[in-house]
């Protein structure tokens, strides 16, 4: 689904990726742990296209095509998706609105109808009770005057309703008590399938122990130092990231 | 060439010194402006004598004014002597004699637009029968006014069937020597609506449809007066929401409300006026005088305006807040693409207690437009407790373009209170990686964000009117991005 | 005073005034410019708030006398009494001439400080002669000065105190006091500066200063103000400044005092990462009328200006702040913030606001915000809850307004001194009065 070779990134000149190396394949669910500062929302950035990152060396392939000659939204279209940590606000847009132009891009790209805008309630009926959203959520502007709670659970509801292939979940459970981390477990595990990966790029252990991961991997300093499986993510729960620092500057 | 030039200036001269007293059927006056002149359109539209005099006062006082130069705006000079100030019915042998005929870049609009096929004819000037099947729905509107009470008719009927009304309200809001175009129109001005509701009435439907059939070619010099009699309501639409075909230049309208008490005016305008080429060159110049006076306690005057169009746009729609309680509003979204410029804004004059204003203004640069926002608020020491909120974001699209603010706040009343903000930015990146990364394509995503933007303004209009109006954003800002 | 009075002391005056026949021949070229226009009116925009017919029809004289030894050691009584450090560097002033035996111009290294008048032509700066088109008073100040300050500081010099200025006047009616102020900053040099002005005496004379800056790369000034006049003084200010990349102006300016204050900004951010902050309060009541009026043109691109005004108008007082922001083409990455708060006191005061923007780029953050009313009902009644009286309720909360703006000035002792004197002359609340 996707291999990310030697990959080095760069933002104003300063290098964040060092050579980053990931093969994520369909039905798996990889987590990228690290400390502050160590890459991992850059990465998560560049898989979606951001232009303010400069990749200066290594390549990524999804499903065999080169990923990062794609513009944004033509990643989108194929189904990469990104749950973003800060979703941005758009005062004035629909929030209902965004998500049907959002779908209905996606399936002009799969050579799908458009939906209207009775097909398109139907459709998100049942994963806005999953994400205990409310109907007045979606009349309101995109991400504005959201909790930080309701921002995780609309991009959550965004995923859901657009399936990707491949969803890349940025830091999605920071900032979220324990009922609101449970109902954004609860979608990401509703989503998971043979033919869908997942990047869940995350600081704490805590939502390993209700997303569970196939993979488990640390990144510090632009390079992923240590590869597990969960027992890796609760490790690093007890004892923190300096031994894995230290033996991987040993190494 | 100079003389010459002066010969045929004189020819012209002498010729409607002589010709325009006698002959009256003469549909046409040479350019030229003079008391004669004058004279004859008061005349040619059968006006009873007040009215000529009243447009020879605004004319003598005209000739003693400047035009204004403290607009943000760059204006080719005009030459006022060079404009015809009659010619109606106008003639329509030069126009198109079917829509193969009309410029298919203006097609193009209308099919983007929406707008239905029996109407592209007539907004592109096609010299056909002016009236389609409009006719019968004209009808069934006046009667359905007529038994409401509602007067609305063209200013030269008005005139001749409710000269009391005219005679009491004409000039009342915006005097004849309020500014140099106000002055210039009620000199010469050409025709217009005229709206009469009368007390406790609910007009029963938008005044809008019947406009768009009935408005084409007012021409250059408009004039509106909409009086709303105690505790009355009328919603007020005015514009087209495509390209006229126009040639005339220079626009100068006037347009006057008086809510009395407990009245409510809405007047929602869409103008979509020429705006010169990609170039810049040609397009209207629409410098209008809009003032309401709420005038009763407990009245509400509400203007709602999209300007999109005109080459250069000069107006400040404005409320005189005079009846205690009494509510101005100011919703506007300005757009100033490829060298448009557009100066624009509002007053809110408070002068009773407890008067309350909103601005919300959202102007849009693009190209090598500029956009400016002008307005006033003041607030007179009789104005116990006057509110003010004023709102006013800019956007802008491009590096080529310009975006002012220039508010004047004065307030004398220490238990008023105003509030201004503003804003200027661009579309940020991040909302733009937003959209994309949800699949949208990057003029989409501009167009939504554009569209957000100016969705505060676009809830006041009337449903119908805030789709095309989006429609319209988007066909203006073409090409501005990316 | 008409022209012709005004250019019958010119002409006497230029005989006087020392200087070669260059500088007589620019001061000459100044007061015609100024002359073609005269006092501007109310019908120029940059004037519409502000009537300037008390200046231009008083009996004004250009040429006071020098003050007598009884006026200087009062003015030296004074100053103790306001507890001014005697150590610190500073020039004074009395009624426009300079007075050496107050002043004290021994500093640290990289710095000099001098009277205008005491420097050769040569040593002034390039700047000291800057055209000051569109700025009326200032181009009159250009033909009248003849006294002011030079401070001057090294490349990477830095003041380890503030030089102090001050500026006193006599109480004598209708002198034209027109100091002139220049400024010139090596690269990296940090330096602040504190202006007084104060009156012994109430007067109705007029005092125009002219403020020019010079900031090479990396330099910092930080220029405080406190205008202290008496209540029928004119005061008339232009500040202009050009900052270079990196140059940093911080401007803290009080007005509490004169009849008709006006103070003019022209600054000018020529160089990437130039910044320039402007904040102020000013007082208005009893018939004074005070006008803050600012243009900021960021000319390079990744610029900041931030403005930030507060007004306290009392009775009959009328305050005005006009700002004009001017993004110039390609001068893009921006940050302009404005902001103007007022607190109208009284039924026959005036506010008069005018936030202005112009922008002519596009990826710039601007934004400026005004507001005007008068105390807050809900806070009133908070406090009043609590159990403190309507007019110490008042007193505490207007205090409050204009300690925000307080609270900037970085150096504590300056600071105590300047909320001294805004406690002290805060216009009483009327409604207060009235229960008294």
């Amino acid at each position: 689904m996707l291999t990310i070779e030697n990959l080095h990134v760069a933002v104003e000149e300063r290098e964040i990726l060092k050579g980053l190396d990931l093969s994520v394949n369909a039905g798996e669910i990889h987590a990228i742990m690290g400390p502050n500062g160590s890459g991992k929302s850059t990465l998560a950035q560049v898989l979606a296209g951001k232009d303010s990152y400069s990749v200066t060396q290594g390549r990524v392939l999804y499903r065999g095509e080169d990923l990062l000659d794609m513009e944004p939204e033509e990643r989108a279209r194929r189904g990469v998706f990104l749950a973003f940590q800060y979703p941005t606000e758009i005062p004035g847009v629909n929030n209902a609105y965004l998500l049907k132009a959002a779908l209905n891009a996606r399936r002009e790209a799969d050579g799908e109808p458009q939906v209207d805008a009775f097909e398109f309630m139907r459709l998100i009926r049942s994963r806005m009770e999953l994400m205990n959203i409310s109907k007045e959520f979606l009349n309101r502007s995109v991400n504005e005057g959201f909790s930080g709670g309701e921002k995780k659970r609309n991009e959550i509801l965004q995923m859901l309703v657009l399936e990707p292939s491949l969803a890349v979940l940025d830091e999605t459970d920071s900032g979220l008590d324990v009922d609101a981390l449970k109902i954004v477990a609860a979608g990401v595990n509703s989503l998971r399938s043979d033919d869908r990966a997942m990047v869940l790029v995350t600081h704490y252990e805590r939502l390993l122990e209700l997303i569970v991961p196939d993979h488990v991997h640390v990144l510090s300093d632009g390079r992923i130092v240590k590869s597990g499986d969960r027992e890796l993510a609760r490790e690093l729960d007890a004892r923190g990231y300096d031994w894995v620092q230290q033996e991987a500057a040993s190494a | 060439m100079a003389t010459e030039q002066k010969e045929i200036t004189d020819l012209v001269k002498r010729k409607y010194e002589h010709g325009f007293v006698t002959d009256i059927e003469q549909e046409f006056v040479p350019p030229g402006l003079d008391e004669g002149v004058i004279r004859l359109i008061s005349q040619k539209k059968g006006e009873p004598e007040f009215m000529t005099e009243w447009r020879l006062k605004a004319y003598r006082h005209w000739l003693t004014m400047k035009e204004p130069d403290w607009a943000h705006v760059r204006i080719n000079p005009i030459d006022y002597q060079a404009i015809s100030y009659y010619a109606a019915p106008k003639s329509q042998e030069d126009a198109p004699k079917s829509l193969d005929e009309v410029d298919p870049k203006l097609l193009e609009t209308y099919d983007k637009l929406g707008i239905p096929l029996h109407e592209r004819a007539r907004l592109a000037g096609v010299a056909v029968d002016a009236v389609f099947d409009s006719v019968s729905v004209a009808t069934t509107f006046k009667e359905k006014l007529a038994e409401a009470g509602v007067i609305f008719c063209s200013f030269s009927d008005a005139v001749k069937s409710h000269p009391e009304l005219v005679r009491k309200y004409l000039g009342s809001v915006v005097p004849h020597r309020d500014n140099f175009f106000a002055a210039l129109n009620s000199a010469v001005f050409s025709d217009g609506s005229f709206v009469y509701v009368p007390k406790g009435v609910r007009c029963p439907m938008e005044l809008s449809t019947y406009f768009r059939i009935n408005a084409a070619n007012t021409g250059q010099f408009e004039r509106t007066l909409i009086v709303a009699d105690e505790g009355s309501h009328v919603s007020y639409l005015e514009g087209c929401t495509a390209p006229m075909r126009d040639e005339n230049q220079l626009h100068a309208a006037v347009v006057e409300l008086v809510a009395l008490e407990g009245a409510e005016i809405k007047y929602s305008t869409v103008q979509n006026w020429y705006p010169g080429d990609e170039q810049g060159v040609g397009g209207i110049y629409n410098f209008v005088t809009k003032r309401g006076e709420c005038r009763g306690a407990n009245s509400k005057i509400s203007w709602t305006q999209v300007e999109t169009g005109s080459a250069i746009t000069w107006k400040y729609p404005s409320c005189v807040l005079r009846g205690e309680n009494s509510v101005g509003e100011f919703y506007s979204v300005a757009v100033a693409n490829n060298y448009q410029q557009a100066d624009t804004g509002t007053k809110m004059i408070h002068i009773g207690a407890n008067t309350r204003s909103t601005i919300i203004s959202k102007g849009i640069s693009a190209g090598h437009g500029q956009n400016a926002y002008r307005g006033l608020v003041r607030v007179l020491p009789t104005a116990r407790s006057a509110r003010n909120y004023t709102q006013c974001d800019s956007l802008l699209l491009g590096d080529k373009c310009g975006a002012h603010t220039f508010p004047y706040i004065e307030s004398r009343e220490r238990s008023a209170r105003v509030e201004h903000e503003a804003t200027t930015s661009k579309i940020s990146e991040d909302q733009l990686f937003y959209c994309r990364q949800r699949g949208l394509s990057e003029e989409d995503a501009v167009n939504m964000i554009v569209n957000g933007f100016c969705r505060e303004v676009f809830k006041e209009l009337p449903m119908e009117f805030a789709v095309e109006a989006q429609n319209l954003l988007n066909v203006t800002l073409e090409g501005a991005v990316g | 005073m008409n022209t012709e009075a005004l250019s019958r002391q010119f002409t006497a005056e230029l005989d006087r005034l020392s200087g070669s026949a260059e500088t007589a021949a620019r001061r000459a070229a100044a007061f015609d410019a100024f002359s073609a226009t005269g006092f501007p009116t109310r019908r120029d925009e940059q004037w519409r708030y502000t009537d300037l017919r008390p200046i231009s029809t008083a009996e004004l004289d250009f040429a006071p006398a020098s003050p007598s030894a009884e006026l200087v050691s009062r003015v030296s009584e004074s100053l103790e009494r306001s507890g001014f450090d005697a150590t610190a560097s500073r020039l004074v002033f009395v009624d426009g001439s300079y007075c050496e035996a107050l002043s004290r111009t021994t500093d640290a290294a990289g710095i000099s400080i001098a009277s205008l008048a005491s420097c050769s032509e040569a040593d002034l700066p390039a700047h000291a002669h800057a055209p000051l088109d569109g700025h009326p008073l200032a181009t009159l100040n250009a033909a009248f000065a003849r006294e002011g300050a030079l401070i001057a500081a090294e490349a990477g010099a830095r003041t380890a105190a503030p030089i102090e200025l001050v500026f006193a006047a006599s109480g004598h009616s209708g002198i034209a006091a027109q100091p002139r102020i220049l400024i010139d900053l090596g690269h990296g040099a940090d330096v602040t500066l504190v202006q007084h002005l104060l009156d012994l005496e109430p007067a109705r004379g007029w005092f125009n200063a002219v403020t020019q800056i010079v900031q090479p790369p990396g330099s910092q000034l930080t220029l405080y103000r406190l205008q202290d006049h008496a209540e029928h003084q004119f005061h008339t200010a232009l500040t202009r400044a050009e900052l270079a990349e990196d140059a940093k102006l911080i401007c803290g300016y009080f007005d509490l005092g004169g009849r008709l204050v006006r103070n003019d900004f022209d600054i000018r951010l020529k160089g990437a990462g130039a910044d320039a902050d402007l904040y102020g309060l000013f007082l208005a009541s009893s018939g004074q009328h005070t006008d803050n009026h600012i243009r900021m043109d960021h000319i390079a691109p990744g610029t900041r200006s931030a403005e930030a005004f507060r007004g306290i108008i009392g009775d009959r007082g009328h305050g005005v702040f006009n700002g004009k922001v001017v993004v110039h083409r390609d001068a893009q990455h921006i940050d302009a913030r404005q902001s103007s708060d007022n607190l109208l006191l009284a039924d026959n005061a005036e506010i008069d606001t005018k936030p202005e923007l112009e922008i002519y780029a596009d990826d710039v953050k601007c934004s400026h915000g005004a507001t005007i009313g008068e105390l807050d009902d809900e806070q009133m009644f908070y406090l009043r809850a609590r159990g403190l009286a309507d007019d110490e309720a008042r007193n505490l909360l207007t205090f409050a307004f204009a300690n925000t703006i307080l609270e900037r000035i970085a150096l504590p002792e300056l600071r105590e001194r300047i909320a001294e004197r805004v406690a002290a002359r805060l216009p009483n609340d009327e409604t207060a009065d009235k229960m008294r």
